[in-house]
This record gives structure tokens, C-alpha cells and sequence, in this order.
């Protein structure tokens, strides 16, 4: 689809939000609780935090849930009965207010649930997603995305994207379909204009590198010492693929109470030992060192492969959240001049 | 820090250790963990009062397994968990070289560990003000909101398990959380799993504990689980009279015992 | 309706309170069949997780119990369970569960009354406490919401 060109101004926002409320769709924004912005529901606009560069989570979890039942069971005396979640239940979602860097993690996200086998739990959830995402005004130090075929402004995964150009005005790109589905249920809101050049209402974020020549570089780096030398101050937990937007790893679990029980899909990391260890006692990454060399290859190398996507989009929040400061922007920069 | 700098260069090139555990700049205004092999690289040494790391933590990660003897940049914090690691025999004297920091942020010199268990004596001890109000907020609240709050408060927590990986105490090398025939804790991050994460955590480390507050620090979504720990400290040290990270020879609370034990609610 | 029943999961260790309990039965003393008792090798064998699992499977109720101090079988086991007891009925009390709802006791293997008489009145107790709706729900709600 051609994207369109339209002004919104801001306090149609709010508008917006009642009448998605009205029409059933639950609307999640970036909001402010205890020091931590991160994406909650929301019913008014007074919630939400438009000042924040990136969310301490991604918005993942509107698609792919920490915890989501994919099947419950029932065992009789003679009998188990089982049922699988009911995907029609799904609700209508709106992230409102996500960057570009959000959006363009559902593409990666999409490509791993939907390569080979097209997981339909997920797909049901992303059909059901509309993407507003806010271009960035501001970025900080550990943003990249310019790095990895993204910018402040980039459309990508994105169903409207609105940019800042005045106090009081947005310019709205509507991208897709479901965009424009928004789009011809608000005429009244969105105003036309031609196109704007957005490049004076958004963030500077320097390219240092680009993933093509880590691409490139990585062919001849598996065996390298520098993965030993990067990894030396990780401490082997999760933080990294948890609040990253593109990490789709999940484990498989059932629980039960009595005769009942589900199973359940939670997500997991790369960086666990226990994540590769065998049945056997084996574990072919046994140095977090060799989980570190497994989370750059995944994102650069092998998800290009099968899925000719890059598992990264630049939005930082790894090394935001790393307790030892492994910076993934700085390794990567180091990795494509080595 | 010229001093500092000065010990661990020359410790370095006189070959006494072979590795200094200490900080580098980290990203914009932040420090991180660094390991410095030799006298050149010291340099990029830097230590100031944002160095809040527990890098005790590294003495028990595959780095320093092959490495004779390692320098450690030591703040109370790290000094108290060496001789905690040690009195559970986790390291070995002959294989650590403590540079011990006041929390005022001077040097000290080299500490063994005598000398270690001397200098953490004089060191700030026990709850800070605003930890012990926190605790107090949440012991004045009624049973079912002390409850409720704690869930909600757990419900945000993803399950990274960075506190276990930042915690120098936590270096089981099988977590009990990873006992999975039949699964013990739940592997989930829902509201139950959690629950039952923290308080493992929290039992496992009773008595253990010496209040660094890595565990806080490193978690994404800033879960005051430190609390629960350093609430349980505060315990043992009035029920039992005893302190993890003084002694090398102390007997952990959990592990230890005296027949005069309180059992005023055993019936 | 009738009057609430709660489940109530005593763990004993096998020295002591199950012998105890073994005595009370034979002395044919009556006591609340409310409890669902679970063997132990010694005290000291007994997780604290074990009573929140207890909780989490629909228990209202916990009874620990074992030998007296200085009678332990292995010596020590009832010691250790002790401390572990204080520290954990603490960390209970400061999350918020009910500690009210797990009653520690030693009871030998000679005090088959004092057996049923903990029984009872921890079934009076618990029955007035009623049933523990705050850690079922929350154990529960995942798998049947």
C-alpha cells in the first residue's frame, strides 16, 4: 500500500483512545509506574508517557506473552480431554505510542514464529495488533537503530506513524491497511496534507556500523577469541532477550492442579546454561562466552539466513538493562572493524 | 585511585597475580566490570563512588579458574562477600589478592584475610534508613495487603534470574530453581512462579547475605527483592547474633545451631 | 450447608510424631481426620518449600511436628529445623502469609494424647481462620483463568 499523508492533531489523540475503548479494543501505551515506563493499559492519555526514548521492556509481550496458555487438559477416569486456547478470544490490541524500533521488532518476531511453521497462537495476536508508533524526538547513548536498517523515522511494522512537527500537530503516515482501516473510521480526526520531510523532527543517531558487514564479518569469526574477550564481564542471566523486541526463544511447560492442568509457553533465553544442556549432562554451550558468540550469530547471521531478516533492530534496551554493561552497539562496532 | 593503580601495576608486573578484577568506563557516565592483565592496560583502571559492582561475584565465574592468583578491587561490599566465600570454602587465600576500599573510597592497601575480616569490622554495618523505614512501611501494613503487595510488587518480575546471576552467594553450580523432575518452582514468570522464586531466593540466602544490593541493582524491572534478604539479616542478627561476611570461620545461620534456640511458637 | 472442613497437611518425621501419632491410634483416641499426615525422615528433611507446595495444593492448614530437642534421631535434625523454622515463619510473615495457619510442635512417640489434642485444636483453629482462598487463588488462578 502507498502511504498516506495526513495531520492529526494531538488532542484528537485522546479522542482516538475513547473511541477505540467504545469499539472494544484495548489500548497499550508507554506508562510511567514506579520510576519504569513500560507498556500498560491505558483509558485516557493523561497516562501515558510520550517523553520516554524506550520503554524499559519492549512491546513483544503484546504478541508473545511472558506467560501464554497454548492448551489446557483434563484427565477423567478413562479419558484426558484436551482443549486448545481459544485464538478468536483474542482481544483487538492498539499499541499506541511505541517507537519505530518497536514496530519494526514485530518483523524479526513475525519471521521467527512464522517461518516454516506458522505458530498460530502468535499470528492470531499480530493480526489483531494495530501499531501507532511515535517517531523519536530524542534518542540516548545506547540507541542504534540507524546501525541496523532502521531510523528515528522508519515506517517499518508500523501501521501509522506519527511524527511531532509542532507543538500541537502530528504528521501521519498511514502504512497498511489496518492503518487505514483507523484512518477511514476517524475521518474526522486526520486532516490532508502533502508530504512533510521529517528529517527536522527527529532524533540524530549516528550509523557506526551496519549489520550488513557484521553479516559479513561473522563468516569468519566463530572460532575467534573475541567472543571470550566481549563476554568476560556478562553474568549469564536473561535481561538481555527479555526486554529485547525481536528474541522469540520460548520454553514449553505444563502445570497442573489435581486432574487439571495447561501448558503453557514462557519465553527463555540464550544466555541460560541450562537453555542447551542434554538430557545426557552434555552441554554443547557450556561457556557464557559461547551463549554470548549464539546471541550476536542468531540476530546477524543465522535469522538472515532463514529468515533474510536481521534479529536486531538498534533500540538499545539489552544494554540498557545489563547489570555489567555489556553494550551490544559497542561490541558490535568492535566486531565489524575487527 | 593513583594508588590503587599503583599497587595493581606492580603487583602485575612483579607476576604476583596475574589478573586485576576492577573497573573501566562503562557507557556515557558508567563504570563497569573490567579485568585487567596487564601493568599497560591499568591505565583504564578508574575507580569512584559509582563503582557499586559486587565484583566478588567474578571470583567464582570460569575467568578466574585458571588464573593463579587474582587481584580484586575490593569495596566493603566485595570484601565482606570474599570472606563469605570463604568461610563457605568457595575461595582460596592463596589464590586472591584483596586491595580493600573504604566506603569513603580510599585505598587501603593489600588485605589478607585476616586483615580483611579486621578491616570489614570497621566498616558501615547493618540496615541503612531508608531500608529499614521501607521494611517497617511494609511490617506495619495488615496481613492481606502485606500479601497483596508483595504480589503485585513480584508480578512484574520477568524471571531473568539476573538477581541469582549477580548474586556472589548464588554460585550453585545447579540452581534449585532449575530441579525439573519433578519441576520444582515453576519455570513461568507468573504471579505463583514468582512467589515462589522469591522466597527460595530469599531462604537460600538467610544468613548469607551481606546486604550489597546487587540483586536490586541488576534487576530490569527494579523489584525491591533486596528487601526480603536484608529484612531476614536484620533477623538473623537479632535472634542468632551472628553476621555473614566478618568471619571466615562463621557458621551460616541456616547450617548452624544452639540448643537455646527460641521456640516460644512450637507447641 | 455444612460446616467447613478445612484440609489440614501435617509432616512428621518418622521417629517421633508419626510413632506419636501411631500411639494415639492405638490408645483409640479420638482426633479430627481433617489431617493428611506425610512421613518424614527427620525434621530436618522438611523443606520450607514443601509447606508453601502444601498451601499451594489446597492445604488450609500445616502441622509440623517432630521429635523433642535432644531426642532427635540423627542427633541434630530437630535443631536445624528449628532455626529454619524462625526464619522461615519470619519471611512468611513479612510476605504476608498467614503464619498463623502452620503450627510447629515436637510430640514423641510416648505423647499419643498431646497428638491429638495438637490436631484438634489446630482443626478449631484453622476452621475458624477458614479456608486459605489467598494462596489457592493465587496458585491456581493461572491454570483455571
Amino acid at each position: 500500500m502507498e502511504i498516506l499523508n495526513k495531520l492529526l492533531d494531538k488532542t484528537a489523540l485522546s479522542t482516538l483512545i475513547e473511541r477505540f475503548g467504545k469499539a472494544g479494543k484495548e489500548v497499550y501505551a508507554p506508562v510511567k509506574e514506579n520510576g519504569i515506563t513500560d507498556f500498560a493499559k491505558v483509558d485516557t492519555i493523561d497516562k501515558i508517557d510520550f517523553e520516554c526514548i524506550a520503554t524499559k521492556q519492549s512491546a513483544k509481550s503484546l504478541v508473545f506473552p511472558r506467560v501464554e496458555k497454548i492448551l489446557s487438559f483434563e484427565k477423567s477416569y478413562d479419558d484426558i480431554s484436551v482443549k486448545n486456547v481459544d485464538i478468536n478470544a483474542f482481544p483487538e490490541v492498539v499499541a499506541l505510542g511505541s517507537r519505530p524500533c518497536d514496530a519494526a521488532g514485530f518483523i524479526p518476531l513475525d519471521a521467527i514464529f512464522s517461518t516454516d511453521h506458522v505458530d498460530e497462537i502468535f499470528n492470531a495476536r499480530l493480526k489483531k495488533l494495530t501499531v501507532i508508533s511515535i517517531s523519536c524526538k530524542k534518542a540516548d547513548e545506547y540507541c542504534f537503530c540507524t546501525s541496523v536498517n532502521g531510523n528515528p523515522g522508519n515506517t517499518a511494522g508500523s501501521d501509522i506513524l506519527l511524527t511531532e512537527i509542532s507543538d500541537s500537530t502530528y504528521f501521519a503516515e498511514i502504512v497498511t491497511e489496518k492503518g487505514k482501516a483507523i484512518l477511514d473510521a476517524n475521518t474526522d480526526l486526520f486532516k490532508d496534507t502533502s508530504a512533510i520531510d521529517k528529517t527536522p523532527h527527529l532524533a540524530d543517531v549516528k550509523q557506526e556500523f551496519t549489520a550488513e558487514a557484521i553479516n559479513e564479518k561473522l563468516n569468519n569469526l566463530f572460532e575467534s577469541d573475541i567472543w571470550d574477550k566481549q563476554a568476560l564481564r556478562c553474568v549469564g542471566c536473561g535481561a538481555c532477550a527479555y526486554v529485547c523486541p525481536a528474541c522469540g526463544c520460548f520454553d514449553i511447560q505444563d502445570e497442573n492442579k489435581g486432574n487439571k492442568g495447561i501448558r503453557y509457553r514462557c519465553w527463555d533465553s540464550c544466555g541460560f546454561g541450562l537453555f542447551t544442556l542434554h538430557t545426557s549432562g552434555h552441554n554443547p554451550r557450556e561457556k557464557q562466552s559461547q551463549r554470548w558468540r549464539q546471541r550476536i550469530f542468531h540476530k546477524f547471521s543465522y535469522q538472515m539466513v532463514q529468515q533474510k531478516q536481521f534479529g536486531c533492530v538498534g533500540c538499545g534496551r539489552c544494554s540498557r538493562a545489563c547489570p555489567a554493561d555489556m553494550n551490544i552497539a559497542e561490541h558490535l562496532k568492535e566486531i565489524s572493524i575487527n | 585511585m593513583e594508588e590503587i593503580k599503583k599497587i595493581a601495576k606492580q603487583l602485575l608486573s612483579e607476576n604476583k597475580i596475574q589478573m586485576v578484577i576492577g573497573f573501566e568506563k562503562g557507557t556515557a557516565n558508567k563504570v563497569r566490570p573490567a579485568f585487567f592483565k596487564n601493568a599497560d592496560d591499568v591505565e583504564k583502571l578508574i575507580y569512584n563512588d559509582t563503582c557499586i559492582h559486587n565484583l566478588a561475584l567474578y571470583l567464582k565465574k570460569d575467568i578466574c579458574h585458571h588464573i593463579a592468583n587474582v587481584g580484586i578491587i575490593a569495596n566493603p561490599n566485595v570484601v565482606r562477600s570474599i570472606i563469605q566465600l570463604a568461610s563457605e570454602n568457595q575461595v582460596k587465600e592463596e589464590k586472591i589478592t584483596i586491595i580493600g576500599i573504604s566506603y569513603e573510597g580510599k585505598c587501603v592497601g593489600i588485605l589478607d584475610f585476616k586483615a580483611a575480616e579486621e578491616f570489614a569490622k570497621t566498616q558501615p554495618k547493618g540496615l541503612k534508613p531508608e531500608d529499614r523505614a521501607f521494611i517497617e512501611k511494609i511490617q506495619a501494613m495488615p496481613l492481606e495487603e502485606r500479601f497483596n503487595y508483595w504480589v503485585e510488587t513480584f508480578s512484574t518480575c520477568v524471571k531473568c534470574y539476573a538477581c541469582r546471576a549477580s548474586c556472589p552467594m548464588c554460585y550453585c553450580g545447579k540452581c534449585n530453581v532449575e530441579t525439573n523432575n519433578p519441576q520444582w518452582i515453576p519455570v513461568a514468570s507468573h504471579k505463583y512462579g514468582n512467589m515462589e522464586w522469591h522466597i527460595m531466593r530469599a531462604m537460600h540466602l538467610a544468613g548469607r547475605c551481606i546486604n550489597c544490593g546487587e540483586c536490586t541493582r541488576a534487576c530490569p524491572v527494579d523489584i525491591p527483592l533486596n528487601m526480603l534478604s536484608y529484612m531476614l539479616t536484620d533477623f538473623v542478627m537479632d535472634e542468632f547474633h551472628t553476621e555473614a561476611g566478618l568471619s571466615t570461620t562463621y557458621a551460616p545461620a541456616l547450617s548452624s545451631y544452639t540448643n537455646v534456640d527460641k521456640e516460644n511458637f512450637i507447641k | 450447608m455444612s460446616e467447613f472442613e478445612p484440609k489440614i497437611v501435617a509432616f512428621v518425621c518418622n521417629w517421633c510424631t508419626y510413632a506419636g501419632a501411631d500411639l494415639t491410634g492405638t490408645s483409640r483416641i479420638k482426633y479430627s481426620s481433617n489431617v493428611r499426615i506425610i512421613r518424614f525422615p527427620c525434621t530436618g528433611r522438611i523443606d520450607y518449600m514443601l509447606l508453601t507446595k502444601a498451601f499451594a495444593s489446597g492445604a488450609d492448614g500445616i502441622i509440623v511436628s517432630g521429635c523433642h530437642p535432644n531426642d532427635c534421631h540423627y542427633t541434630s535434625g530437630n535443631f536445624h529445623a528449628r532455626r529454619r523454622w524462625m526464619v522461615f515463619r519470619r519471611l512468611c510473615d513479612f510476605m504476608g502469609i498467614d503464619t498463623r495457619r502452620i503450627i510447629f510442635s515436637w510430640v514423641s512417640a510416648a505423647e499419643g494424647a498431646k497428638w491429638a489434642q495438637i490436631v484438634n485444636s489446630a482443626n478449631e483453629e484453622f476452621k475458624k481462620l477458614g479456608p486459605y482462598e489467598n494462596y489457592h487463588k493465587l496458585s491456581t488462578q493461572e491454570i483455571f483463568e
